[in-house]
Order: C-alpha cells, then structure tokens, then sequence
C-alpha cells in the first residue's frame, strides 16, 4: 500500500464511514439538548454534515473545476463559485424558512402553541427519542436523494 | 560492507524496527485524541511508516539515473503531492470542518483549505505569474 492510497482510503474512511455513524450520535445529542431547552441546532445541522461529507467534497471539488485544475484563476473562480452558491442556493432556501416562520407567526402557532412550552417540548422530544434512527434514515434518505432537487 | 548494510536495513530496520515504530504512532494516536490533542499527524506518520517500502519502490521509479535526477524526482514528488495526497487531504479537511462546526470551533477555515488544497496547482500558476 503506498502512501497516497493509504491516506486516500483513511479520509474515505473518515468521510464514508466514521462520519454518518456519528451523524446518530448527533441527532441522538440533538433530541436530548431540545428536551432540556437548550441550543440543538449545531449538533442537529452537523448531523446532516455528517451524512454529506462526500457531497461537500464533491461540490467543492466542482468549484475548483470550473476554472481548470492547474488555472491560475483556480481559487478565484472557486471562491467566487462558493459565495454564488452560498447566495443563490442557500439563501433562497433560507429565504424559503423564513417566509414558513413568517406564516406560522401569522396564524399564531408560536403564540397560541407554543412549541418551546414545556408540555410540548417533552412530548416531542419523548417521540424523537422513540424514533431517533427513523430520523437518521430519514435525513439519510433527503442526502441519497439530493441530487434530485 | 554493503551487502551487510542492506541487509541490515531490509531484515533489521524496515521489516523489525519500521512496524512498531508504526505501532508506536498508532498508540501514540490513540493517546493523543484522550489527551484532546489532534491525533492526525501520528496517523499520518504511523501510516508513512507502515507504507515505507512502498513509498521507497515509488522514489526509486522517480530515479532517472541522470545528472538531473534530484531535480526530476523533487518535480515528481511535487507532482505525487499535489495530484494524489492533497485531493485526499481536501476530504480530511471536509471531515475537519463538520468536527468543528459540530464543536463550536472555526470551521469555514477548513473549508477553505479544503478549496486551496484542491487548487494547488492553480495557486503555483498564479504566484508564478505574479513574479513574471
């Protein structure tokens, strides 16, 4: 085994197999921290990270290609290429949350049910408990399928 | 002498002393990542070591045998890094920013190493044509 196969396959196996089992452990970590009302959005969003190690590489590798590999524009482009991505693929999908937060607002579900109340924080986090790899295959299942989006 | 020497290194050092030195790095690793310490760099050395006598055969086929040989096999080192085992690092680096964006440490630096150790290669033009 030469150097650059055995570090090939150790960043595979990191990639491919260490990271989207520790993905369960984060969305196990996540449902424990929302029943206690604390912050779970990083542990929930490195969940997802997690299963989509591979696809970040690819995406970035899809950068850096735009300009050619040995171009000296290379990191340009690629940077332009992510902040074009970052701002007309992420936002609009962010934008795309708000608008839903902006009609929950409006037909006064966080007013009149409020999903921080205490009764309500339990009982879900009590049914994600129950279903945690239901949740794994679940956001297993939006990575595999993705590329359709 | 010297074929006392190179059977000392073959029998002795490369195929005795080579893998514990890698079992070494290996537990060294392992202590490393209890001690909350990055065990990377004795991954990566256990492993170097583990593919010694591959990386040795890979020199020697770089090895032209002329007056330019030091120069044609430092070119094809450069070459092995920045085509094989940068890509590979780019992956580690996409894994180290998933760790740390999990652990509320700066995370969107590793991205961009991830981006700069794909455009190595990118990078040498451009400096090469800022100094022309």
């Amino acid at each position: 085994m030469s150097m650059n196969g055995a570090i090939t396959n150790l960043a595979s196996w990191a990639g491919n197999t260490i990271m989207p089992t520790m993905a369960s452990m984060f969305f196990a970590g996540a449902v424990y921290r929302y029943s206690k009302s604390s912050p779970f959005e990083h542990l929930l969003y490195g969940g997802f990270a997690s299963l989509m190690c591979s696809g970040m590489l690819r995406a970035l590798e899809g950068f850096v290609q735009n300009a050619g590999p040995t171009s000296p524009d290379g990191f340009w482009m690629a940077t332009m290429s992510l902040v074009n991505w970052t701002a007309n693929v992420i936002l609009p999908m962010f934008a795309l949350t708000q608008l839903a937060a902006m009609a929950l607002h409006m037909g006064g579900v966080v007013s009149e049910i409020y999903p921080g109340s205490t009764w309500i924080r339990k009982f879900i986090a009590a049914v994600a408990a129950l279903m945690v790899s239901g949740i794994v295959r679940f956001a297993e299942s939006m990575v595999t399928h993705a590329h359709g989006l | 002498m010297e074929t006392v020497f190179k059977a000392f290194v073959t029998q002795i050092v490369v195929a005795k002393l080579v893998p514990v030195l890698a079992a070494y790095f290996v537990l060294k690793a392992t202590l490393d990542g209890a001690a909350g310490e990055n065990p990377l760099p004795s991954i990566i050395t256990a492993l170097f070591l583990m593919s010694l006598s591959a990386t040795m055969q890979l020199m020697q086929g770089w090895n032209s045998g002329g007056q330019y040989a030091t120069t044609d096999m430092l070119t094809s080192l450069w070459n092995c890094i920045v085509g094989q085992i940068m890509p590979a690092a780019a992956g580690l680096a996409c894994v180290g920013a998933v760790i740390n964006f999990v652990r509320h440490r700066p995370w969107t630096r590793m991205v961009f190493a991830a981006i700069s150790f794909l455009s190595v290669s990118g990078l040498l033009k451009l400096f090469q044509a800022m100094a022309a």
